[in-house]
């Protein structure tokens, strides 16, 4: 499935009068040619996490256009929408008293209760053995995790009605995650990316973009894009300079690249 | 549904049946057998009353703690009584106007059902900050919703010529009335029946919508519709029992959150169980208030349901407060 | 999980308990044979009061649920919220006696009393007048006699008779029924009525039965004569500073000149025929006062 935005614009109401500008004439499209995984970065405010609910439908743009395979997305209904795409929220959040088990399950509304599904996601996330607990006796690190693999299941093609090009939306995934845990869900968004979904993560490490991401679409301070393209084009110290105002260096590290903060010691 | 939930259904279901046939030999000061076929005309018309009503009353406080993502909500607190009794007291007014005759024994039924949708419509939109519903909040506006329909029924009542005396005591105070044709019982009977069907039947979909707006829509869920359809239902059910008993409270804070300890937190049983609880608690308290002969006569069964279902209030606001600090939203 | 299965046994075995108890209350079903004793439920206070002044206390057999002057013995069968049909019938009425306001009888109660031959008396109360007609049919439903009847029709009559020169003594007169806030009582109720039957001039002249004043509406007004009508108060002189309350303090002139009436009758607030000893106390307090000194004329001051 192609998920194309097209001159998005998006604003905030500012008071005492006004508007803020969040999303500036963004246009990119995702799944197009092949799935893979596509990190989002930018400076804070800039617009990620209003980038990924745009995407998915939960709001809708000033101007311009959220289309999924030519479809105006608003057109299909959250049903339909759900069995092709997925999406995990910043803060896990469940109002009522569910077990793990239950949550995840949540995961299956649009797509047909499958307790395989369901099993899968939790093992992969390695949160089986917290089953049966209350979600909100969780750790935090532990329920994003959950969350995650609700979003999995849903995802999960185990009977659901086949659909062609699935997506799947992270919003900070890794927040909460020790660097172990945070191994496991790369891995898993990996696993995803190379069945078929087209995964897009916003991230606010730069290294994790630069070892995950087979593509990287920097927003700037202003809402635009500043940059789209493979990680090594899009990170180099030159351009986030620019979008971030401060200096980088890339490293290589034993595990891949490596992008910090040059920063000497008298600063 | 697991097999503990429908084990815990069933047990719930006799105790109702239970509570009611209690229902039908409780009298003054004792147990009697109905010695004919008058008297057990009586109590079966209060008892099929309570019965409709406290189910009524429990799958409401259901949907409002689902829609409202709130398990203090209920439509006590909430100002919904408030609401319906506003309507009630405006449409007798009206009526008085038109006529000239206080004729407050059968107010049209959608009087009650508009004014608790109003009171509801109030709630959600001034509940609502930065588009989401803080719980705290909710309650305040809730309680302050209700004392202005409160103060504002009573406005009306003192326009009418015997200030309002006949509607307040029929209409305002908490108890199961004698004098609703039986017609009238049975209709909203029905009524109850196919709402706690209904919201048995999208039980999953409140389930879903206990995410959070956003991941809600994202898993599939239409969230406007199934608001919608539970801020009808819960106003339909609580106006109704307006009708038949007047305002009783704390039944839809109480039922839901005893069911769900047993039950657990899945919408469609806890809808069917609280349903059932409810209508074992109201059946219960209304031979309780009927055993218990005052000089004065009775008292009203609202009271009863007040004293008892206050302090478990409190209770449950303490243990909820401490749970809300931690790890959410 | 235990619990569940043995609970709906407990629970049968518990309901079968309570179906063989307490059988003894079953009588079968007594057809209203028409009897020559007249048994009455008397849904009104006011009513079971002009009752009782008829000397028809022992036809009461039931009575409204706030009518804290028939005998509490009597067993309560409802109040405005509704009637406890139940006790009605146990109570095995012959009669209904409902004071007729607004509302209509209740469709159950009409059908009830149909089925059980019933007579269902309405009995307006809502002026002296009303008072005063009701005394015949309640004196016909409770069998008093004819005799007994005029007397008690005597005593109201006479209890209203108009006073001469009340005027002059009480000048403009101020019913309260509470002080704090000054409730007054106005043109439609009973104490205003009595005022003016005996012969005096109750103010406002206009306004509802109830009206809710402040001291300053008092103040302005500026009556002749206060009259406070205080259920249960003690009538001595000094419990009348403690009755006036708020009122004490400004100086009215009512006040400062004595023309203060407490009455303290508990059944002073009933429209029955016991207003009659209110109307006389009344008129003893009101014909006691001085006659009102009269401003001296332009002329005479002049001089």
């Amino acid at each position: 499935m192609t998920l194309r935005l097209d001159q998005v614009c998006f604003t905030y109401p500012a008071p005492p009068r006004g508007v803020r500008r969040v999303l500036d004439r963004v246009s990119l499209e995702v799944g197009a040619d092949s799935s893979g995984i596509t990190a989002v970065v930018g400076p804070n405010g800039a617009g990620k996490s209003t980038l990924l609910r745009l995407m998915l439908g939960l709001i809708r743009p000033a101007s311009g256009s959220v289309r999924w395979d030519d479809t105006d997305c608003h057109r299909l209904s959250p049903l339909r929408r759900a069995q092709r795409g997925a999406y995990i929220a910043q803060q896990p959040y469940i109002s009522a008293g569910f077990s793990v088990r239950e949550v995840v399950a949540l995961g299956r509304f649009a797509v047909g209760h499958n307790d395989d599904a369901a099993f899968r996601a939790m093992d992969r996330l390695d949160v089986l053995d917290r089953r049966d607990d209350p979600f909100w006796t969780l750790s935090a690190g532990q329920q994003q995790r959950v969350s995650i693999a609700r979003a999995i299941a849903q995802l999960d093609p185990l009977g659901r009605p086949a659909t062609d090009g699935r997506v799947l939306l992270a919003d900070e995934p890794f927040s909460a995650l020790d660097p172990s845990h945070a191994a496991t869900v790369g891995r898993v968004f990996r696993e995803s990316a190379r069945s078929g979904i087209s995964v897009v993560v916003v991230l606010h490490d730069l290294t994790a973009a630069a070892r995950l991401a087979d593509r990287v679409v920097m927003l700037d301070a202003a809402g635009t894009v500043a940059a789209d393209g493979p990680p090594s084009e899009v990170l180099s110290p030159d351009r986030l300079r620019r979008v971030f105002g401060v200096d980088f260096e890339s490293l290589t590290g034993a595990g891949g690249p490596v992008v910090v903060r040059a920063e000497s010691a008298q600063t | 549904m697991s097999a503990k939930a429908a084990r815990v259904l069933m047990a719930l279901g006799f105790v109702a049946f239970a509570a009611l046939a209690l229902r039908l030999i409780v009298t003054s000061g004792g147990l009697e057998w109905p010695p004919d076929w008058t008297i057990f005309d009586l109590r079966a018309h209060r008892a099929v009353s309570a019965a409709a009503v406290g189910a009524a009353l429990a799958v409401s406080g259901v949907l409002l703690q689902a829609m409202l993502r709130n398990p203090l909500a209920s439509e006590y607190i909430l100002g919904l009584s408030a609401g319906a009794g506003l309507g009630v007291v405006v449409a007798t007014f009206v009526a008085y106007r038109v006529s000239g005759a206080i004729v407050s024994d059968n107010p049209p039924v959608y009087a009650p059902v508009l004014g608790a949708a109003g009171a509801l419509a109030l709630v959600y939109i001034l509940g609502r900050r930065a588009g989401l519903i803080d719980p705290t909040t909710l309650i305040l506006v809730g309680v302050v919703v209700g004392i202005v329909c409160s103060a504002l029924t009573t406005l009306v009542q003192h326009l009418l010529p015997d200030q309002g005396l006949a509607v307040y005591t029929r209409w305002l105070m908490g108890s199961i009335s004698s004098d609703t044709p039986w017609s009238r019982v049975w209709s909203i009977a029905a009524v109850t029946l196919a709402g706690m069907l209904t919201a048995a039947w999208i039980g999953p979909s409140f389930d879903a919508a206990s995410l959070g707006d956003d991941e809600a829509t994202s898993v599939g869920l239409n969230l406007g519709r199934l608001r919608f359809i539970a801020f009808v239902l819960a106003s339909v059910l609580t106006g109704s029992t307006i009708l038949l008993a007047g305002p009783i409270g704390f039944l839809g804070l109480v039922c839901p959150h005893l069911v769900r300890r047993l039950i657990g937190a899945r919408h469609r049983p806890l809808a069917v169980g609280s349903a059932l609880c409810g209508a074992a608690v109201l059946l219960l308290a209304d031979s309780g208030v009927t055993l218990l002969t005052l000089p004065t006569g009775h008292m009203p069964v609202g009271v009863l349901t007040a004293l008892i279902g206050g302090p478990v209030f409190v209770v449950l606001l303490l243990r909820h407060t401490g749970l809300i600090e931690g790890g959410r939203r | 999980m235990h619990r569940h299965r043995w609970m709906p046994v407990a629970l049968t075995l518990a309901l079968a308990a309570m179906c063989g108890c307490d059988q003894s209350n079953a009588t079968p079903p007594a057809a209203q044979t028409p009897t020559t004793a007249p048994r009455l439920a008397v849904l009104s206070p006011a009513l079971a009061q002009t009752l009782r002044d008829l000397g028809a206390e022992g036809t009461i057999v039931a009575r409204h649920g706030w009518d804290s002057f028939t005998s509490p013995g009597i067993p309560p069968v409802g109040n405005e919220g509704g009637i406890d049909y139940e006790a009605l019938l146990k109570s095995k009425p012959t009669h209904i006696i409902l004071q007729s306001g607004a509302k209509e009888n209740p469709a159950r109660l009409e059908a009830l009393a149909a089925q059980n031959h019933w007579h269902i008396l309405r009995v307006p109360a809502l002026t002296l007048d009303d008072i005063s007609a009701g005394i015949a049919p309640l004196a016909q439903a409770a069998g008093v006699t004819d005799q007994a009847r005029e007397a008690a029709a005597g005593v109201f009559r006479d209890a209203f008779e108009l006073v001469g020169g009340l005027k002059a003594r009480a000048g403009r007169v101020l019913v309260l029924a509470g002080v704090d806030p000054p409730t007054v009582m106005g043109p439609g109720s009973f104490h205003y009525e009595m005022v003016e039957r005996l012969g005096a001039d109750a103010v406002p002249n206009d306004g509802a039965a109830f009206i809710q004043w402040s001291v300053e509406d008092v103040i302005r007004c500026d009556p002749d004569t206060l009259v406070l009508m205080l259920p249960g108060a003690d009538g001595t002189v000094q419990a009348v500073a403690a009755a006036l309350g708020p009122l004490a303090r400004p100086g009215l002139r009512c006040v400062t000149s004595g023309r203060v009436v407490v009455i303290s009758d508990p059944k002073c607030h009933l429209p029955a025929t016991s207003l009659a000893r209110v109307a006389e106390r009344l008129r003893e307090s009101l014909a006691a006062f001085e006659p009102i000194p009269t401003a001296p004329t332009l002329d005479e001051a002049a001089r």
